[in-house]
Parts: C-alpha cells; structure tokens; sequence
C-alpha cells in the first residue's frame, strides 16, 4: 500500500524535520502535515473529518499525550479506526512493539541513525 | 539377755560394745576419765589407741570452750541426760582441727548407791548429710543471686489446677494487682491480643509436652512488655505435673530488634532506590544518549549530501544541529557523573550559604543577563555539610528557575530562609510557568522530564539530584503549593546543620 497523504506525528522537532526532507526525497507529489503535539493532530482529523491523511507516522515518547494514547483514541472513533499508523520510535523493546501491535499499529519502525535508511524505508510506503 | 555365765556375759556385752558402727564412750568422776571407749570412739578422738585410762579433758583440750565438758559436768551433777542434734564439734583429727557434725547423748550411769558416777556418751556423725545441705543452701544462694542479678522472675505451675505461683518479679510482671498467685485463665487476660493464639498453643503444648517456651506481651493498661517464658516439668519427686521456670523481660531486646528490623527496612529502601536510579541509568544510556547521538549521524548525513549541492545555508544549518547535539551528549554525561559522584564527599564542612550563592550567581552570570533575572537572598546561615553538593543543589535549583521562567516576564528568583526548634526551612520561590500540582512528586524522579525535549532542554537528573543532595543531609525538598503564579521549593533541613 502506498500513501500520499501523511501525518507526522513527534515532539522532536529535529526528527520531523528530518522526516519531512527524508519524504520529499522518496516523493515529489506526496503531503506531509507534521505536529509536535498528538493532540492537536486528534482535534484535526476530528475537526476536519474531509480531509484525512492516508496514514499516520506516530511517535511514542511525547509529553501532553503520548503514542500510545493517540492510538487508543483514534482506534476507537468509527470513522477513524481505519487509518493506519505506523510507529515511528526511538524504543526498539519487543514489550513496546507488540503493545503498539496489539493496540492495532499497522507498523512498527524504530528511528534509523543513518538518513539513507529512513528513506529506503520510506519508500516501500510512499507513492512517488 | 537369758542367764549366762557371768565371763561368757561379760565377753559377749564388750565385743557388742567393741563393734558397735558408732561410737561409745564412757568417763567417770570430776575429771572425765575415759574408762571405756569402742574402736568407733578411739577413730571419733583421732587421738591414737592409747586413750583409755586417760582423762577425756586432757585427750580433747580443743573441746575447751565448745561447751561440751559444761554439759558432761551438768550431767555427772544433776543426773539428767543431755541430747545435741546435729551439733558442730571441732576436733583436732590426725593433727587437723576439722568441724564435724554429731547427733550425741550424754547419758548418766548410776551406782547401786543412786549417784552418778559416770557418763555414757554415744553419738552419730551427720557431717556428711550437713556439708551437703550446706553446699545446697550455698547453690541456692547463687542461683538466687544469679536470677536476681539477670532480672528473672521464676515460677511454678502446677498442671492439676492450673494454679502458678512466683517470685515477686515475676507477678510484678502482671502488674500489681496480683497477691501472690495466678491462674492460668487470668494469665490469659493480660496476654496482648495480637499474641493469644500463640499463647493458648504454647499452654497446649505444655500439657502435652511438659515444655513451655514462649515469647509475649504482656498488656497491662497501656503498657506492653514482651516476657520470654521458659519452664520444664519438675524433676523433684515431691513436685510431679509441675512446671518450673524462669521469666524475663525481654522488652529493650525486641524493641532492638525491631529497630535493627526498621533499619533494615530503611536500608532496604535506600538500596532499592539506587536501584532503581540504576535501572533508570540504564535507560537513559541506551535511550535519551543515544537520541544525540542518533540525530548527529542523521544530520552528518544531510551535511554530507547537502555539500554536493552547495547548500551554503543548509550545511550551516546542519552543523549547528551537529553541534547541539553533541553539547546535548556532553551535558547528559556531566549531569550523570554529577549524580554518580555525589554519593562520596565529605558532609562535614562549614559551608557558607552566602558565599555558595554568590558564586552560583557568578557562574550563571550570563544566563541571569540574558533573561534580564533577579536573584534575591538576605544574609543566610552557615551550614555543616558539604561544599560541593550544597553549590550544586542551589546552582540547579536556581537554573531551574531561570530555565522555566514565563515568556515575556523578567525573572525574579528568592532565596529566604525561617528557623523553628527543629528545622532549618529553605525557600526558592521564582515567578515563572510553574508546575501543577499532580506534578510535585513526578519532578524529583531520575530522569523525569515534564516538557518535550525541544520546549525545554534538560537531563531530567537536576531535580532528583537536588533531592539526593539534600537527603545526603538528612533533609527532604518539596515543592509546596502556591497561590501566585511560579514554583516554590521548600528545603527542610535538621536544624542541627546549622553551624553556630
């Protein structure tokens, strides 16, 4: 499945800027929104249930409300519970992965150290 | 005696005399002269064979004064016979002057004229018996010395009825309504209630096992004393189905051993926390460490491909990035070895406060200017503890401050102090965002961040360092609710720290 419309999701300002250049990389036509907050990005696909991203690249280590909690939340709204979401963590711990699995994450990436993986990575993802 | 020839009769009454187990003796007229005495007697003298014929006075000059030639002479004058029981005699024995222990009769022997005209004396030695009753009368002091010496109450059950009878120790054990004996059933009021079922198992077992071993509370009132009972069944024959056995206060014993146990327990703690510190370490190593060390390489990366296209700005932009992380991986170490070290200094040094927070505020010089700070403290006191650690307490306390400050507002930071009886308060009170309250417990935590890693950056160690340099002290910080807006630390030391 290849996806055109992303969120990104991560308190780390760095890493969404790494991801953004990583995803223009793989992709010229693919949208990325980027949040530093998983809040405000649940009050966006609330609030705008018209335009919802393909897939979410979510973050798990997040002040306010974290991965985790993100994913609970959308799994259980209807109209939500279809989008996928891929983690994207520091955390590589097999407890973390298969809880982010059973809560119903599509996928699970651990952040690479070297740019050049991330966009291998994200090209089995994105249109291009 | 049937009729016998007088020589046969006469053989006959002198061997009976002769070898009779005891001794007998007899003296005639004023100066005792011994005119018959058995090999019995002869031994008793220990003067040798030759006394016979000789005055008794002369043969047992060491009787002068033991009022024995008294009582021979009251019955050669009145004809009354004389008993003793179990009277001392000393006597020269082989040479030795020895006491001797002797049941004797002084008995008259009449003439046909009705006068006395000597004295039988016949005696049996009870040395033996009386050195043993001595030396049971000599145990029993001792022991009574020993119980008495070790605070041990002793006492007696009898198993028929119940009863139990004691030392005045041990009823006193009971408190002071007791006269002098106890029931079992009223025994078993005064057991605490945290400790009956023992107690009722300890009385089984005494019945069945002949053994009671238990250790007590003894409630009366309020106050509680732990008692060890320790009793066997009697082994006199006179005492059967009795038990016999010595009680003791064990109370300071327990209460050491619970304070030995609470120690433990406190010890248990603090080594579980450093445990958990540990733990902690460990995550942050492999986690928070490698978060710099994961965007350096990502943005060496991205320099490297932004060079081929000469990206002026891009490359600058990446090598700061480059070099903010590395500064990130520099700090976390530091703070790190900060905290590991912290555990091994000397906590005895006169520190002055005024002089530790005027050099924080010298090394924070440029953070104060930048922020357009404050930092306020009126004359503080002068602390026993260590140098080191109290700089570093209020260096973190105080860049905590200058670090959370409120957008827009200039910081102002406070520094006072107030003394009760018994404790020295410190309060750090700033004007900045604050921390709410379901947070005041989260932030002393080893690598607890509130905020994300960009809003503010930080190691997580300054508060849970702050926490272990000031129980190093034998104090404890909080962060206590107030009602403006801004953080308020309050740091409570023993007042003892002050030096005077």
């Amino acid at each position: 499945m290849k996806y055109q419309y992303l969120f990104h999701i991560d308190d780390d300002e760095d890493d969404s800027e790494i991801f953004a250049t990583a995803a223009s990389e793989v992709s010229k036509t693919a949208s990325i929104e980027s949040f530093n907050d998983a809040h405000q990005a649940l009050q966006k696909m609330e609030l705008s249930p018209s335009s919802l991203p393909d897939v979410v690249f979510l973050d798990l280590n997040m002040p306010i409300m974290d991965g985790f909690q993100f994913l609970k939340e959308i799994k259980t709204k209807p109209h939500l519970k279809n989008i996928p979401v891929i983690i994207l963590s520091t955390s590589s711990s097999r407890e973390t992965i298969d809880k982010a699995k059973k809560m119903g994450a599509e996928g699970f990436i651990t952040k690479p150290s070297d740019f050049n993986i991330l966009v291998d990575i994200l090209k089995s993802y994105l249109k291009k | 005696m049937i009729e016998l020839p007088d020589a046969l009769r006469e053989k006959i009454l002198r061997e009976v005399i002769d070898t009779a187990p005891f001794p007998i003796g007899v003296y005639t007229g004023h100066k005792m002269k011994i005119v018959l005495a058995n090999q019995c007697m002869i031994e008793t003298y220990g003067k040798g064979p030759n006394v016979i014929g000789q005055n008794y006075t002369e043969i047992l000059p060491e009787l002068e004064n033991q009022l024995i030639f008294e009582q021979l002479r009251d019955v050669l004058k009145t004809g009354i016979p004389y008993e003793a029981k179990n009277s001392r005699v000393d006597i020269v024995v082989e040479g030795v002057l020895k006491p001797h222990y002797f049941n004797y009769n002084f008995t008259p022997i009449f003439g046909e004229d009705k006068q006395v005209y000597g004295v039988m004396n016949t005696a049996a030695e009870v040395t033996a018996l009386n050195v043993s009753r001595q030396q049971t009368i000599e145990i029993e002091k001792r022991l009574r010395l020993a119980v008495e010496s070790s605070q041990l109450g002793t006492f007696e059950i009898d198993l028929e009825n119940g009863i139990i009878t004691g030392s005045k120790r041990f009823l006193k054990f009971f408190g002071t309504p007791i006269k002098n004996s106890l029931t079992l059933p009223a025994v078993q009021k005064y057991i605490h209630s945290g400790d009956k079922n023992l107690w009722e198992e300890s009385v089984e077992k005494m019945y069945s096992k002949g053994q009671l071993q238990c250790e007590i509370r003894i409630k009366i009132e309020n106050a509680v004393q732990w008692i060890r009972l320790s009793g066997t069944l009697s082994e006199s024959d006179n005492k059967e189905n009795i038990i016999v056995g010595i009680a003791q206060d064990i109370s300071e014993e327990r209460q050491h051993s619970e304070e030995l146990l609470k120690l433990v327990e406190q010890r248990t703690a603090e080594l579980k926390r450093s445990n958990d510190d540990l733990k902690q370490f460990g995550h942050v190593i492999s986690h928070d460490l490698k978060e710099p060390l994961r965007k350096i390489s990502m943005f060496s990366n991205l320099l490297l491909e932004s060079a081929d296209s000469s990206h002026l700005s891009k490359i600058m932009q990446y090598a700061q990035k480059i070099n903010k992380s590395s500064a990130r991986v520099s700090e976390m170490i530091d703070a790190i070895l900060n905290y590991s070290s912290s555990g091994s200094l000397d906590l005895n040094e006169i520190v002055d406060l005024n002089e530790v927070l005027q050099s924080v505020n010298e090394d924070l010089e440029l953070k104060i200017k930048d922020k357009n700070a404050i930092v306020e403290y009126a004359s503080m006191p002068h602390l026993c503890g260590s140098n080191t650690l109290l700089y570093q307490l209020f260096l973190n306390l105080i860049s905590n401050s200058l670090k959370f400050s409120r957008p827009g507002s200039d910081p102002i930071i406070k520094i006072e102090y107030q003394t009760t009886h018994e404790s020295l308060h410190i309060f750090i009170t700033d004007n900045g965002i604050g921390i709410a309250a379901e947070n005041s417990q989260r932030i002393f935590n080893t690598f607890e961040r509130l905020h994300s890693k960009d809003e503010y950056e930080g190691t997580g160690l300054g508060l849970s360092l702050c926490r272990k340099i000031v129980e190093r002290h034998k104090g404890e910080i909080k962060l206590i609710p107030s009602e403006n807006q801004g953080a308020v630390f309050e740091i409570i030391f023993p007042i003892n720290i002050i030096c005077r």
